[in-house]
């Protein structure tokens, strides 16, 4: 195959054309990389069937929780606020998800975490692939059903928990207004439901009011759904996860905009996506409860958890000379931190500041996943393959390559399927 | 919208409301458990986990809960613990008309800074963080906007004391310091004093809080007195830990209130609790050798729930003793720079936080301060507390509790002749200490306050029949077995379909059917 005649400033002037891209470079460097990841169609099933399969065992986690609430304070250490989220939403958790799966050098897939809160990347995931496409025939967009599969969910979701389920539906898409690095992802929501005839309203959990017939309101409009692109440990309470770091100016939960939404939720004039069930999965203690309550999954989720989980547990059940001593076969993950924040490697974290991090990690906040080896290409870049998951079934690939760990500068990549 | 996306539209076909057609099995059948009234309903419910702080069950109950009359016979009563039931009703459900009684000297409102309490007192080294229990601070953890609204900040006379009885204790172990290294402390005062004592050592011993249950308006215990206390000194806390250096030994940090006389289920609230200990092997593991178990005076011995604690941690070879913390008194006789306070043993200091300026001039420091003198908080430094409440009787100390004992004894006992080629050896005497030219010291000179002393040195561990005898645990760390219905409260539910109605206790116990929820 000829290599695509696309540089990338030409990528890079394309993507600030559809609107949806502004930023092409982060810090002076590409944030998007021209060529593209080719995928054979068998390895893609395969990495859809592992994300598959690891958000069913989630399932199972919230089931296990919602039958035992204890482990919200015993074992998640939930606050009183991110319980209520739970509660007022369990067993229900999911809409979309995003699983970071890596093949790893001996051939297996990674799953080392599952995005099921506020996932990312749908822009780059949905405007690459078209403009490298044509360089590359006989090859497959798997991203191109990724806009229709959201809102068959979002209307299925709606259809269920509204009473009665409008024939049009008024979608609030609810974010941090003030923090303008997802514009791009919520201008594609907007776009995406507009499309299909429903009315999109914008605005932050603090535009939120009760509108005159029960429903929710933004910035004065009802509506139906809201689609949640504020995190959920952000609604809550706001905790540091270190121990000798200032306390944030803006600890207090959202309470009055929170119980706003989960009574219009209990009423049936709201359904919000992702569900607030999403503060137990998203919280990387489950990856360590699929560990140490191994026994309380079915067959099934067990041999999932076995084949894809990396072995995780919660920071504070390790002895601390162990993990400092073992620093290279560790990383360290608070519960709550996204996107490469708040994740220490050991192999790439210097001893010293390695030792700091376990003395400081606040106890029940972080857990300590086994590093596994990834795969890496010839230029020692591994590769992240997100494969986003609706309604618990695969839907797409988001792609992002990077030396060491993914984290912003990671480079996200065109990625099409070869048969 | 670019071309790319002209050519790739979002259409939309069809409205999929039909159960199945979308999404994976598991996911259906999750929405299908949340859309059914029922699922919704034990939802409702649940959100009166924290309905203290949210207040969002009020109108959800009004609007579903008014569509059936119970019938009596299908209400029963259960018991469930009373910690699990203010976790999931509020901490004061049931009393919610019902404040919380302060002494007249709490006025202050706590800050927010009490909303973190439960991460910010968790020990720092790590071999100490599964001893602690953070349920008294998770009380005010978050969103616990009633509560924290009740909530003053408490510091009164007797906290004073406990805190110059405290540094004394400290002195003492500045004095050895492989003494201290090897021995763990349990302060078991009520619940400030300890509280207080335990910051006074938080120098050089790190606090391990054992607080386990919540305030309530009608608790048994008053917890919300030790955690006024805590919110009091948090600063202090806050700016001795990163200041102690580690490894420290643990000095646990108990509520001697823990097991206050319970007698009158309609009108108290049980929220007792038992303390939970490491066991003998988790103890050597930190490196402990020595017990000492700080009572407040008179008894001497410990409370039921650590009986066979201790008991076991003297069969496994600990070194387990007793001191009473009235022990530390006032000096009587003081020459020295600072000025005694009061010579009655056990009175509590007039001290306030700016204590004394008898003179009128710069106020005068204990020797004990230690680096408590270089703290930006107002703490009753002027006055100079004893073991024994006489410097000599201070230094016998060690012969008492002849824990690490020194190559030679500071102060010779009548009689006795150092040699000569240890001299150099000695360590000095601690600043405030006299020194061997002031006289000699023994342990059988009446008149230097020993009489007075509670004997508590004396105390060996025995086991004994306490309500917690029936299953001996051996200090295996593992929950004590604890007497029927204790830390319990009755309610009041319906049995078809399941609900709670509302506590058995207090005034009222139509709370199910009230529209507000247990605060703000």
């Amino acid at each position: 195959m000829t290599p695509p005649p696309l540089t990338y400033e030409a990528l890079a002037e394309r993507l600030v054309r559809t609107g949806l891209v502004t930023d092409p470079w982060l810090e002076g460097m590409p944030r998007f990389r021209a060529e593209p990841l080719l995928v054979p169609a068998a390895r893609r099933a395969a990495l859809y069937r592992a994300a598959e399969d690891v958000a069913a065992a989630y399932h199972e986690l919230a089931r296990v929780c919602a039958a035992s609430p204890e482990f919200l304070d015993d074992f998640f250490c939930l606050t009183p606020v991110q319980k209520l989220m739970w509660q007022a939403s369990q067993p229900v958790w999911h809409g979309v998800a995003r699983a970071d799966v890596f093949v790893t050098q001996d051939g297996q897939l990674a799953v080392c975490e599952l995005n099921s809160d506020t996932p990312t990347g749908e822009v780059e995931a949905v405007l690459l692939n078209p403009l490298v496409h044509e360089g590359w025939p006989d090859t497959e967009d798997p991203n191109r059903a990724l806009g229709e599969r959201l809102c068959e969910m979002v209307e299925a979701l709606a259809g269920r928990l509204l009473m009665p389920a409008p024939e049009r539906l008024a979608v609030g898409i609810v974010y941090p207004t003030e923090i303008p690095e997802d514009l791009g992802l919520v201008r594609l929501y907007h776009q995406w439901f507009e499309a299909r005839g429903h009315t999109v309203h914008l605005g932050s959990p603090f535009n939120l009011s009760e509108a005159p017939d029960g429903r929710v309101a933004l910035l004065g409009a009802p509506c139906d759904v809201l689609l949640r692109h504020y995190k959920t440990d952000w609604w809550g309470e706001r905790l540091s996860v270190w121990d000798d770091e200032e306390s944030f100016e803006d600890r207090a939960p959202l309470t009055g905009p929170l119980a706003l939404v989960l009574r219009a939720c209990l009423e049936g004039r709201c359904a919000v996506v992702n569900p607030f069930g999403a503060v137990l999965t998203q919280n990387k203690r489950s990856l360590a409860f699929m560990w140490e309550h191994h026994a309380r999954f079915s067959a099934r989720a067990r041999a999932t958890i076995r084949a894809h989980i990396p072995y995780t547990v919660r920071l504070e059940t390790l002895p601390i000379e162990e993990l400092a001593r073992d620093r290279e076969q560790w990383v360290l993950k608070s519960d709550y931190g996204a996107e490469g924040d708040e994740v220490l490697v050991g192999r790439l974290t210097p001893q010293r500041e390695w030792n700091a991090a376990l003395v400081h990690a606040l106890p029940g906040r972080w857990v300590a996943q086994r590093y596994f080896a990834a795969e890496e290409s010839p230029s020692g870049e591994t590769i992240n393959h997100g494969v986003y998951v609706i309604a618990g079934q695969a839907a797409g690939l988001y792609t992002r390559v990077q030396r060491g760990a993914t984290d912003p500068l990671a480079l996200s990549t065109p990625v099409l399927i070869t048969p | 919208m670019s071309n790319e996306q002209d050519a790739n539209p979002v259409k939309r076909r069809v409205m999929t409301q039909q159960p199945g057609l979308i999404g994976a099995q598991w996911w259906n059948e999750g929405l299908k458990e949340m859309s059914d009234p029922i699922a919704r309903r034990q939802a409702i419910l649940a959100l009166l986990t924290v309905g203290g702080t949210v207040a969002v069950v009020g109108g959800v109950l009004s609007a579903l809960g008014d569509d059936e009359e119970d019938d009596p016979s299908n209400r029963s009563v259960e018991m469930f613990g009373a910690l699990d039931a203010q976790r999931r009703l509020g901490w004061n459900f049931g009393a919610t008309a019902s404040g919380l009684v302060f002494p007249a000297e709490a006025t202050t409102p706590v800050s927010s800074a009490v909303r973190g309490l439960a991460t910010e007192l968790a020990p720092r080294q790590s071999a100490l963080k599964p001893f602690y229990q953070a349920t008294l601070f998770q009380s005010v953890d978050g969103n616990a906007v009633s509560l924290s609204q009740s909530l003053r900040t408490l510091h009164t006379p007797a906290m004073d004391t406990a805190f110059n009885q405290g540094l004394a204790l400290l002195s003492l172990f500045k004095e050895r310091p492989p003494a201290a290294a090897a021995t763990a402390v349990l302060v078991d005062l009520p619940g400030p004093e300890a509280v207080a004592f335990s910051t006074a050592l938080a120098e050089r011993f790190e606090p391990v809080f054992t607080y386990d249950n919540w305030p309530h308006p009608l608790g048994v215990v008053p917890a919300h007195l030790t955690l006024a206390a805590v919110a009091y000194y948090q600063p202090l806390l806050a700016w001795l830990a990163p200041r102690r250096d580690t490894p420290a030994p643990p000095v646990f940090v108990l509520d001697r209130e823990r097991l206050a006389p319970y007698t009158d289920p309609q009108k108290q609230f049980d929220n007792r609790y038992t303390a939970r200990m490491p066991s003998a092997e988790q103890l050597r593991a930190l490196g402990i050798q020595h017990v000492l178990y700080v009572l407040p005076g008179a008894v001497t011995q410990e409370l039921d729930d650590l009986n066979e604690d201790l008991v076991a941690w003297r069969d496994a070879g600990l070194d387990v003793k007793v001191v009473a913390a009235s022990d530390f008194r006032p000096e009587a006789l003081s020459t020295g720079p600072a000025d005694a306070g009061t010579a009655d043993a056990g009175t509590p200091d007039a001290g306030t936080a700016d204590a004394g300026t008898p003179d009128a001039g710069t106020p005068r420091v204990t020797p004990h301060a230690g680096i408590f003198a270089a703290s930006p908080f107002p703490l009753p430094l002027s006055h100079l507390y004893y073991f024994g409440g006489a410097r000599p009787v201070h230094a016998s100390f060690w012969q008492r509790y002849p824990w690490n004992p020194p190559t030679a004894p500071p102060f010779a006992a009548p009689g006795r002749q150092r040699p000569r080629s240890r001299r150099l050896a000695e360590p000095p005497p601690p600043a405030g200490m006299p020194r061997p030219a002031d006289g000699i010291v023994s342990l059988q000179n009446p008149d230097l306050g020993t009489s007075t002393l509670s004997g508590s040195d004396r105390y060996v561990p025995a086991r004994r029949p306490t309500m917690f005898s029936s299953v001996p645990r051996g200090a295996s760390g593992a929950p004590l077995q604890r007497p029927v219905n204790f830390g319990k409260v009755a309610m009041h539910v319906r049995n078809r379909p399941y609900s709670i109605l509302g506590p058995s206790f207090g005034p009222r116990s139509s709370w199910s059917r009230s529209s507000g929820s247990s605060g703000g």
